[in-house]
């Protein structure tokens, strides 16, 4: 799916072209070499964010290299949706960022405005950041605990490597909102009950009405005195308040509003509901696949030995050995262990592939350093295992693992030139 | 008129379901598929490839190997690629035991490089011979497009060739390929593939056949002589049985009788039953996987019965959603089905959350 990408003063890279091919391809380098700058910029070039230890990082021009005004990245890449190639030119200034989207060797932009270009490319991947990271990205360190948690710990884990997390994202949304706006309401509630008690204090419109009809008659009685004006003057007062009072108690404000709060917060609360019942119908729906996928890749690498494995209803997994017994992932070896977790982890990312859109599946995989914290004993299937994700047509592996040097159909090999240069790059 | 013997993928040291019966297997099928190529007299036997599962072979498999090509030499010109298992992974050409094969002066191979070129008298005529041992595909391409032939014959073995007759350039006059375990022969435009000597992985070999390609090449055209190529063991396909809303009893009993109903020919054979269907995780958890098996093996004297667990699990769910990870779609499909009277209002606050990242 990713075709090409153009890094211009971009972190460490002053000007530097990727060709990326269907197949395997491994970014290769040391620590610091700028692998991980390479997914930044992919993410940056099609979402307009970079995403560090899963939080969003708010000052984007960090990204600018250093004495430089601007960054500028270029990426190509094939839509999903229409088989298309297009190109999406992002460059980034202290505090704004520029877009143009590109209709493959067009001079003239599809789009142009960084929002229009992001709702674009949402439109062209059939998906939102949130769904295509959840289905492209499996992130360093990911792979390795799955099998060590507890099974509750093991289902909020899947729950969010499936990109369900978004639910409990929008669910908070409408929660603040309905405090607000039960805030609101509250605050309307008060001020009613407030105006009505003043109201208890107040004589009635008739009382101020007669009161005022007593005075004229006196006044016809006993002839015009000061007095009476003054009195006069008074219970009008009183009555201007009556009034007010009953004016704002009767008013929309008062009266509607409030039951219209109470129908919104209803229906906020519903919706707060329905929120937090999907996520686990989705991943009940979505876990068989996951499980059909972990097993076709393990039994890939350790079918000779192995004739299932299983995640059940419990979130317990386990193996069946080619005797039919249950074998616990404790007594699997070190290196099974970690294929099972490989396993899982990769086979959330092609079973939402194959079962979570409507449209086209992006078809790329993208794993960030899957090998690490591993021994080389541990690691030993992990080429094998990788040059055998046929299931999508895209596989791109950022490591520092050496062995996958001739695993992978192409290999870009960063070679850090110190002092902050730009790292030499090879491509094979 | 040279005649050229094609087999390929021979696999030894590969041992199915680590069966150590499996490796004494994979060299009698290789002998067996020598003997039978021989027996036409070829000029040329060709393997292309993958001829050791593992590029560090054990003594017993190298010393098979030394023993079978020296009875060769003086009868035959043999020709064995370097497959992607002959040699360690980055293309790591002279780290492969067929070098050492090659030093012996048992095969013809292409040495520490990707590519070799040779020339060859057969009858009178000239053949050049093209070898692409396991490679990268633009040097599959760079022979496809820059090589022009000038010798009457010209032919050329590539571990892998992942493109179809039609789509070759017109070049070559015979195309010959391993690296899958299939056979497959395009005579229109010249392009085959042996399969594999022996099975190595039965999940993509079941539905295949294995032959030996016997090919008689001249400036006018192939003619073909196919022999069919069975494995030395017995390998007996189950037909699949389904065990869909089964309990695990029920299950159990209809895995029992798929094997009941087989009968085989030989003693030892390999028995291999798929098993499809939805089951909830219940049946699951209760079948009793090692009693089935045992059943299994209890009839024939099967050296291996494998039950391929290739079901899926299911909660009884009423809602599925089209796009689970399109929070407003879920949203209308779950109050859908839910049937809920408050759909019109809740879709009338939706904007406000959904949208932007």
């Amino acid at each position: 799916m990713i075709r090409k990408l153009r890094l211009r003063d971009f972190k460490v890279f002053s000007d530097q072209e990727f060709e990326f091919k269907p197949g395997t391809t491994a970014i290769i380098g040391p620590n610091g070499a700028g692998k991980t700058t390479i997914l930044e910029a992919i993410e940056f070039a099609l979402f307009r964010s970079v995403t560090r230890k899963e939080k969003a990082i708010k000052k984007v021009e960090e990204v600018i290299q250093h004495t430089r005004r601007k960054a500028t990245i270029e990426l190509e890449f094939e839509a999903p949706i229409n088989r298309k190639i297009y190109r999406v030119v992002r460059t980034i200034h202290p505090g704004e960022t520029n877009a143009d989207l590109f209709l493959e060797k067009n001079k003239e932009p599809v789009a142009s405005d960084p929002k229009r270009v992001d709702t674009e490319i949402v439109k062209l991947l059939g998906m939102d950041k949130n769904a295509f990271s959840a289905l492209t990205y499996v992130r360093q360190g990911e792979i390795f605990k799955l099998s060590r948690e507890t099974p509750s710990k093991r289902q909020s884990d899947l729950y969010s490597m499936m990109g369900l997390g978004i639910y409990d994202q929008k669910k908070e949304l409408v929660h603040k909102d309905n405090l607000n706006l039960g805030k609101t309401l509250k605050g309307l509630l008060a001020q009613k009950e407030q105006l009505e008690s003043i109201r208890k204090h107040l004589p009635e419109k008739q009382e101020v009405e007669s009161a005022l009809s007593v005075l004229s008659q006196m006044e016809e009685e006993l002839g015009k005195r000061t007095e009476f004006g003054q009195l006069r003057t008074i219970i009008q007062r009183v009555n201007e308040s009556v009034e007010l009072v009953e004016t704002e108690l009767a008013s929309k404000n008062l009266v509607k509003r409030p039951q219209e709060l109470e129908g919104e917060i209803a229906i906020a609360e519903h919706l707060e509901s329905i929120l937090e019942a999907i996520p686990s119908i989705a991943e009940g729906q979505l876990r068989p696949h996951v499980r059909t996928e972990a097993r076709t890749i393990f039994l890939e690498i350790f079918g000779d030995r192995y004739s299932d494995l299983a995640i059940d209803d419990k979130y317990e997994i386990s193996l069946y050995d080619l005797q039919g017994n249950r074998v616990p992932l404790k007594a699997a070896s070190g290196g099974e262990d970690v294929c099972v977790n490989f396993a899982l982890r990769v086979a959330v990312n092609t079973a939402l592939q194959k079962h979570s859109t409507a449209g086209q599946p992006p078809g790329l995989i993208i794993l960030d350093e899957p090998g690490a914290g591993l021994d080389n004993e541990r690691r030993k299937w992990l080429p094998e295992a990788i040059a055998g994700l046929d299931v999508v047509n895209q596989v791109i592996v950022v490591t520092h693992m050496d062995e996958l040097k001739g695993a992978t159909n192409d290999l870009i090999e960063l070679i850090p030139q110190g002092k902050g240069r730009q790292p030499l790059v090879e491509f094979q | 008129m040279v005649r050229v013997a094609h087999i390929s993928d021979s696999h030894l040291g590969s041992s199915m379901f680590q069966l150590v019966e499996r490796r004494e297997d994979a060299r009698k099928c290789l002998e067996k598929a020598i003997d039978m190529a021989m027996k036409k007299s070829p000029d040329i036997l060709v393997h292309t490839g993958d001829l050791f599962h593992d590029a560090l072979p054990q003594n017993d498999d190298l010393n098979f190997v030394i023993k079978l090509f020296k009875k060769l030499r003086e009868k035959v010109n043999v020709i064995v690629l370097q497959g992607n298992h002959d040699h360690p992974y980055g293309h790591r050409y002279n780290l492969s035991p067929l070098i050492g094969l090659e030093t012996m002066g048992l095969i013809q191979s292409t040495g520490d490089k990707a590519y070799k070129g040779l020339h060859k008298t057969y009858d009178g005529k000239t053949v050049e011979i093209h070898l692409l041992s396991w490679s990268f595909e633009r040097d599959l391409n760079k022979i496809l497009h820059n090589v022009k032939p000038t010798k009457d014959i010209a032919l050329l073995f590539a571990h892998h060739i992942p493109y179809r007759g039609e789509d070759l350039p017109v070049i070559f006059d015979y195309y010959g390929c391993g690296h899958k375990h299939t056979f497959k022969l395009d005579k229109e435009n010249n392009l085959g593939r042996p399969g594999s000597t022996c099975y190595v992985k039965w999940e993509t070999e079941s539905k295949g056949t294995k032959k030996i390609i016997v090919v008689d090449i001249d400036s006018s055209g192939c003619e073909y002589d196919l022999e069919t190529l069975n494995d030395v063991r017995e390998f007996k396909f189950v037909p699949p049985v389904n065990i869909t809303k089964m309990s695990s009893e029920e299950a159990d009993n209809a895995i029992k009788s798929g094997f009941d109903q087989i009968s085989i020919k030989k003693e030892q054979a390999i028995i291999i039953m798929q098993v499809n269907g939805i089951i909830d995780y219940e049946t699951e958890r209760n079948m009793e996987r090692i009693k089935v098996l045992k059943h299994g093996e209890s009839k024939n004297n099967p050296l291996f019965v494998h039950l391929a667990a290739n079901w899926q699990c299911k909660a009884s769910d009423k809602i599925q959603f089209s796009e689970p990870l399109n929070v407003e779609a879920s949203i209308e499909e779950f109050m859908e089905a839910t049937k809920d009277k408050l759909i019109d209002s809740v879709k009338e606050i939706l904007p406000k959350y959904i949208g932007g990242c």
